[in-house]
Parts: structure tokens; C-alpha cells; sequence
């Protein structure tokens, strides 16, 4: 071991005869310090401080503390735990001390510090009195040597652990106040002069909570140690690189730790926002343990909507807890868990309390691994409002469903009453003759058309009130589409003097759909057609197929135009006449053409329910034209074939 | 009238509807008998002549004309009698024929489409065993 490099030799060995002197190369900042100063001068050190890394330093340093109060004829007290001494005492011996004869002069003497520490400490606080009392004893006798009365007071030198100790089991304050008892104790009259060393384990600091009373401790002693990184270091200007290294890890630190608190902050108050939000969320979310399907957390809501005391949640089972209808469902839960990570059950009925009344719902959760361990989120979302509103609702429109179809009936059943009876008056009339029976029969077949008119009403009316209800029936078949137009274009030149229909064309294509709905629009635009070109006589219809690109090929269309000639549609109605209750000229509060504007509405519905369009072009004056677009049934398409039904 | 005079019982429980076809069959010759409810049209086919054919409502006040035909039509006795089903429901004609019909007609209907429709299944019937 180096030389401190302010030792003086002379002080080194000066004249103490008992011991051997031969372990001069012992040497340290701390005891140079100590031995380079006269012990009976005023303002010496005599409390110092030293810090330590390891316990062989600490050993090293007290050693040398005794060994050099020995050699120079000073008493030792050494007051510290059973495993130091032993180890400060074999090193001791191992320098030749004879360390049994300076006991039995009085010259060393030992305390256990466990032992000695309950003799004066009241209430966890040092007693003053009782401290004076025992460690002056000790440091008198010391002083004045038990087996030599004649002797003259020695210097004491004594180390104390018992504030380590205080310090090591957290009670700092004692620990502190015992540090100002042995200053006061030096500075008192009644005790012979002595010079003190503590000692505190570095790792008794670590910490920013320390620094306060770190800086306490060292202003309570007159001179400051470091621990051995710093201490053993022999060279100045190695020193003072240390030092400057100390400073920049110090700094470093500092912001560091800055930098730490700030973040620590932030978490704090992400951490605060959070469980707020879980807290007060208005649904119930359980954190479950993904292996053992525990519940680790549980918010109010969650206890509230699955009818637990949420204390009593926390640990349970979640397969257990009434959530899931039976077992099998909360194993396809977790099953899609692992698979997708998430999973969701709509409108799960949950019994509230031991009532009959049930609570809905919605169970959405996500599986997740925030520190290495896989957990669940659950949220449950109260939905028995909208629930019982949605069944409310189903009811509704099935009573709505129901009176169409009775509405349906009872309407139709009178109009087919006077159907029936005007046209048997019809063929009675047609049986007389002469001009009066003529007039008759005119205006018996006025009649039997405006029935016509109100039952297409009707059926329009009924149509439209199926489509809100989303009960208008469709029954698909496969069929010839060139037969359904020749078909109702027949059917429509029958009754109609005014116009004549044409067919021209062909699209040789079978389509998938209902022939008879597709058929009322037909007749909806063959109508249209003949009603708005008063003074036109001809409508022409046209039949072609055409294809467009899709992602998955080609799709080939079925295309039906009607063609008039007649008012045609001004561009700003166009794209609306497709609108329910529509009608061109109305809103100019013009005169309109005699309808309900929900036959195009109906029309364009069934064409798209077909996957097809429906749209016109027109230029008024001239007449318009309305394309309907079919997509061509595949040939593997298995529908029934219902040509001709 | 003759023996030989087709037979055709309406079933409807609208008085007026049954009353119109029935002017207008007896007019076209036919032997006409009007009946308001299913359960009088089967007493009468248990104690009179079987009818050429059955003009039948879809909706007899509450009693379902389709039960009725599968009744007729499953039992050897009435099973060849034609049966054509009339309803108020438009787009009921692929029910009617499902249940066994043999015919169907949507109210309101043409006068000429009844005696069309009479002549064609009376014409298609196979002769009384």
C-alpha cells in the first residue's frame, strides 16, 4: 500500500514501547490525517468520518486508527459490532499487538455496540444522561488506565458503530442526534479529550432521499472521509481526475434524475388519468389474468352490472362469475382470444339479482401482454335500453307486417265486390240495346277502369309500405328475359288504344329473379311512358345484352330500355324522380299528372334488390328513355327454371 | 236445368263476392251453390253430389283455404275435384299451388278471366269416377 503522501515519519513512531512498530506500511488519508496533527492541540479533528465501500476497507481503516493510537501510547476504545472487532483484532494481532496486555493496562478496551446501544437509548431516541453516563465511563477509564492508577491520562482514540447501527436500521434522526451527543460529549468538561472515528457504508446513501441528511452527517463531524474509490487514491492529479469524473457523473445524475422525475411525473398523472377513467368509465371493464382467467381488476360498473360486491369480484373465476351462458361459451371466447386476440359477444343476458328481469350486454375483449404476461381486457356496455327498444321495435313491425296483409285483404275485397258487380252490369248492358244502354255501358266501363286505377293504387301503397318493413317478398326463379317482355308488351297494348308498343331487339339471356316483380316494373314504365307523352303514339322497347369488367371477370348485363316520345324530364327533376313521393311539377306548384310518385321508387327498389340499375336519360320535349340493367344469370346458376309460370 | 250442368261451389266469406260470380257462372250456365265457410263446404261434400269444381277463398274468416285444399286433395273421395284458389294477396299464387291448387286467381279479377279460368280446369278435369 502507498504512502499518504502528507505523513510525516516522525509521527509514525513515536514512542510507544509495547507494541511492535513494524506495520508502518498501514497508511491511508485517514490515518495520516490523524496522526499528522499534535492530539493535545485545540481545534484537532476529533470527530471524523469515514465512508466506506467494503467492509475489508472499513477494517483496514480501523486498524490503522488503533494500531497508530497504540503505537503511540494513546488508549483505545473500540465500540462496534462482534464480527468487526474479531476481524479489526485479527488484523491487529497479525501486526504483533499484543492486544491481551494493552487490555489488561486498560490501554484498549472493546464494547459490542448491539449490546451497548439498548443501554442508553429511551424510546428510540438516545438519552443524554444515560449516554454521557456510559461512553464517558468507558473513555475515562480508558484515559486513565484501570491497572495503572499512577499513569498519566492518555489521549483516547475511539470508534464508535452505534450510529451506523441507528442509521442501518432507518431511525437516521437517532442516528443524527447521536452524532451531536458525542460532540457534546467531547466538548464537555468531564471527559478526558479523545479523538472520535464513525463510520457509514456508502450503500447506507444511495438514494436522492438521502442527500439532506448525508449533508447532516458530515457537518456533524470535523473532518470528512470518502470511501476508498477516492480514498486509496495516492496520486493528487489522479485525485483530481477522479474528482472532475465525480463531478460529470454527478452532473449527469442530476439531469438524469431530473429527466426521470419528469417522466415520473407524466406517468403519474397518465397513471391518475387512467385509473380515472376506469374508475368512472360507464362500462364495466375487467383486467383478467389470460392463463387463469382471474380477475385481477374490476371497475365499479363491473361489479354493479354483474351483480358482485367488487372486492369479492377481484380473485374469482370470470368463467364463474355469470358472464358467459355455460362453459362452452367462454371456451370459444378465450379460443378466439388466442387466435385473433380479440373477441365479442353481442347482447348477453345477465339476471338482475334474484329477479325474473334480465340486464343486456355487449362483451368486447381484447387479449394483450403489457409486461410479459398475457391479460384480458373485458368492457361490458349496458344495452338493455336499446334492446328493449330494438324488441319493441320487432314487435312493431310485426304488427305493422301483420296489417299490411290485413289492410291488404280488406281493401282489395270491396274493390273486387264492385268489380265484379260492374262488369256483370257491363254485360247486362251489352245485352240491351239502343242509345240510352250505350251511355251505360260507357260509363259502367269508366268505372270498371277507375276500380283498375284503385287497385293499382293499392297495390302500390302496399308495396311501398313492405319496403320499409323489409317484408316485400321476392320469389327468385331463372327465366327467359326476351318472353317477359314480349309477354308484357302484349299484355299492355291489350289496354292501350293510344300508343303502340314496340319489342325490338333481344338479349337471348336468362336472368335470376322474381319474373312477377320485375314484370310490375316493366308495366310501371310502359305506364309512365304512355301517360306523360300525351301526344305521342308510339313507345318502343329495346332489348340488348352488355358486358362490363369486374374484379372477378367479365358480367354480363340484360338491358331493357323504354323509349317515349313525349314531355320528356327537365335535367333538375332527373335524378330525383327516383325519390319516394317525387312528383315533376309539383314543387313549381304546377299542375302535375295524376299519381302517387312512388311507382319509380318501387321500380328502382326491385332492380336493385336484383343486383341491377335503373336509370333514364331525357331531354325534354323529346321524350325519355329508362334503362333497366340486369346481371345475366350464370349457366351453373341452380334456380328452379320458371319460364312461362 | 239439365243433370248434365257442371256443378261449382264458391267458397268466400265475402257474401257480395260470392254473390258476383255466382250471377255471372249462372249466367254462363253452370249450376252455381255459394257457401260462406269451409266447414259447410265439407258437410255439403259429405251429404250432396260432388261439385265439377270448388272456386275457394285463401282466407275464410280466419280459417286457412290452403288447409282446406290439402284436406280435399288428400282425400280419394274429393282428390280429382279441381280447385282453384283465389286470395286477395297478390303474389300468394306459388303458395296456392304448393298446397295443392290446381288454379289461382287474384281479387280483384276480370269477370272474363273467372269463365276462362272455370272453362279451362272443368275442360282439363278427368270425368267424375
Amino acid at each position: 500500500m502507498a504512502s499518504a503522501p502528507n505523513q510525516k515519519p516522525d509521527d509514525m513512531a513515536s514512542g510507544v514501547d509495547e507494541v511492535d512498530s513494524t506495520n508502518a506500511s498501514i497508511q491511508g488519508p485517514l490515518t495520516s490525517a490523524l496522526t499528522s496533527l499534535p492530539n493535545d492541540e485545540p481545534g484537532l479533528p476529533d470527530h471524523v468520518v469515514q465512508f466506506y465501500e467494503t467492509d475489508d476497507f472499513l477494517v483496514e481503516q480501523l486498524a490503522k486508527f488503533a494500531s497508530e493510537g497504540l503505537q503511540a501510547g494513546e488508549a483505545c476504545v473500540i465500540i462496534a459490532t462482534e464480527s468487526l472487532r474479531e476481524r479489526v483484532e485479527k488484523r491487529l494481532e497479525n501486526e504483533k499487538f499484543d492486544l491481551r496486555q494493552a487490555q489488561q493496562q486498560g490501554t484498549y478496551i472493546t464494547c459490542d455496540a448491539e449490546t451497548m446501544l439498548p443501554l442508553f437509548m429511551v424510546d428510540g431516541t438516545p438519552d443524554p444522561e444515560r449516554f454521557n453516563r456510559i461512553i464517558g465511563t468507558v473513555i475515562s477509564r480508558a484515559a486513565r488506565g484501570s491497572r495503572l492508577p499512577a499513569s498519566p491520562v492518555r489521549h483516547v482514540r475511539a470508534y464508535g458503530e452505534v450510529a451506523s447501527l441507528l442509521w442501518a436500521t432507518g431511525n437516521q434522526e437517532a442516528a443524527l442526534r447521536l452524532e451531536e451527543l458525542w460532540n457534546e460529549l467531547a466538548a464537555g468538561a468531564t471527559c478526558p479529550p479523545f479523538t472520535l472515528l464513525c463510520s457509514y457504508p456508502m450503500s447506507g446513501f444511495a438514494g436522492v432521499a438521502h442527500a439532506a441528511a448525508f449533508r447532516m452527517v458530515c457537518e456533524n463531524h470535523a473532518q470528512v472521509f470518502p470511501g476508498e474509490s477516492y480514498s486509496t487514491l495516492a496520486d493528487s492529479d489522479e485525485r483530481l481526475r477522479t474528482i472532475t469524473m465525480l463531478q460529470q457523473k454527478a452532473s449527469s445524475l442530476e439531469t438524469e434524475i431530473a429527466q426521470r422525475e419528469e417522466v415520473e411525473e407524466r406517468l403519474r398523472v397518465s397513471d391518475h388519468q387512467y385509473r380515472r377513467l376506469f374508475e368512472s368509465s360507464t362500462d364495466g371493464i375487467l383486467v383478467v389474468d389470460a392463463d387463469t382467467h382471474t380477475i385481477m381488476a374490476a371497475n365499479p360498473v363491473a361489479a354493479h352490472l354483474l351483480g358482485w360486491m367488487r372486492e369479492e369480484l377481484v380473485g374469482q373465476d370470470l368463467w364463474f362469475v355469470g358472464l358467459f351462458p355455460d362453459l362452452a361459451v367462454a371456451e370459444e371466447v378465450w379460443r378466439e382470444l388466442e387466435e385473433c386476440g380479440v373477441a365479442r359477444l353481442d347482447t348477453l343476458a345477465l339476471p338482475i339479482g334474484s329477479s325474473s328481469q334480465m340486464r343486456y350486454v355487449d362483451f368486447v375483449s381484447n387479449r394483450f401482454r403489457p409486461n410479459g404476461h398475457y391479460v384480458v381486457q373485458c368492457h361490458l356496455r349496458d344495452v338493455t335500453e336499446r334492446t328493449q327498444v330494438e324488441q319493441a321495435q320487432r314487435e312493431l313491425e310485426a304488427r305493422k307486417d301483420a296489417f299490411i296483409s290485413m289492410a291488404s285483404h280488406e281493401l282489395r275485397t270491396p274493390i273486387t265486390s264492385l268489380k265484379a258487380f260492374t262488369q256483370i252490369l257491363q254485360r247486362r248492358a251489352k245485352r240491351q240495346s239502343g242509345e240510352a244502354d250505350l251511355q251505360l255501358q260507357q260509363v259502367l266501363g269508366r268505372m270498371d277502369a277507375q276500380l283498375d286505377r284503385l287497385t293499382h293504387l293499392v297495390t302500390d301503397l302496399l308495396d311501398l309500405s313492405k319496403m320499409q318493413v323489409g317484408s316485400l317478398a321476392f320469389r327468385d326463379t331463372c327465366f327467359d328475359v326476351d318472353a317477359l317482355v314480349h309477354e308484357t308488351v302484349e299484355t299492355m297494348q291489350a289496354v292501350t288504344t293510344t300508343h303502340t308498343l314496340s319489342a325490338e331487339g333481344s338479349t337471348s339471356a336468362h336472368i335470376s329473379g322474381d319474373r312477377d316483380r320485375l314484370g310490375q316494373v316493366l308495366i310501371n314504365l310502359l305506364s309512365n311512358a304512355s301517360k306523360y307523352s300525351p301526344d305521342a303514339n308510339r313507345i318502343i322497347v329495346r332489348l340488348r345484352t352488355t358486358t362490363t369488367q369486374t374484379d372477378d371477370g367479365d358480367q354480363q348485363w340484360a338491358e331493357i330500355s323504354v323509349q317515349d316520345f313525349g314531355i320528356g324530364i327537365a335535367p333538375e327533376h332527373q335524378h330525383r324522380v327516383f325519390e319516394r313521393f317525387y312528383q315533376v311539377g309539383a314543387s313549381e306548384g304546377g299542375s302535375t299528372y295524376p299519381g302517387l310518385g312512388i311507382g319509380l321508387h318501387i321500380a328502382r327498389t326491385i332492380v336493385e334488390r336484383h343486383g341491377g340499375r335503373l336509370w333514364m336519360e331525357s331531354h325534354p320535349g323529346d321524350g325519355s328513355t329508362f334503362y333497366i340493367r340486369l346481371p345475366v344469370a350464370n349457366s351453373d346458376d341452380s334456380l328452379t327454371n320458371d319460364d312461362g309460370l | 236445368m239439365s243433370s248434365e250442368l257442371k256443378t261449382i261451389h264458391i267458397v268466400d266469406d265475402e257474401p257480395d263476392i260470392g254473390l258476383a260470380i255466382s250471377m255471372v257462372l249462372e249466367d254462363a250456365g253452370y249450376d252455381v251453390v255459394v257457401l260462406e265457410r269451409g266447414a259447410d263446404l265439407m258437410r255439403r261434400l259429405q251429404t250432396h253430389a260432388l261439385p265439377d269444381l270448388i272456386l275457394l277463398d285463401m282466407l275464410l274468416g280466419g280459417q286457412d283455404g290452403r288447409q282446406i285444399v290439402r284436406t280435399l286433395k288428400s282425400d280419394p273421395k274429393t282428390q280429382a275435384i279441381p280447385v282453384v284458389i283465389i286470395s286477395a294477396h297478390p303474389m300468394a299464387a306459388h303458395e296456392a299451388v304448393a298446397s295443392g291448387a290446381d288454379g289461382f286467381m287474384s281479387k280483384p279479377f276480370e269477370l272474363d278471366a273467372v269463365l276462362n279460368t272455370v272453362a279451362a280446369h272443368l275442360k282439363s278435369s278427368r270425368p267424375p269416377a
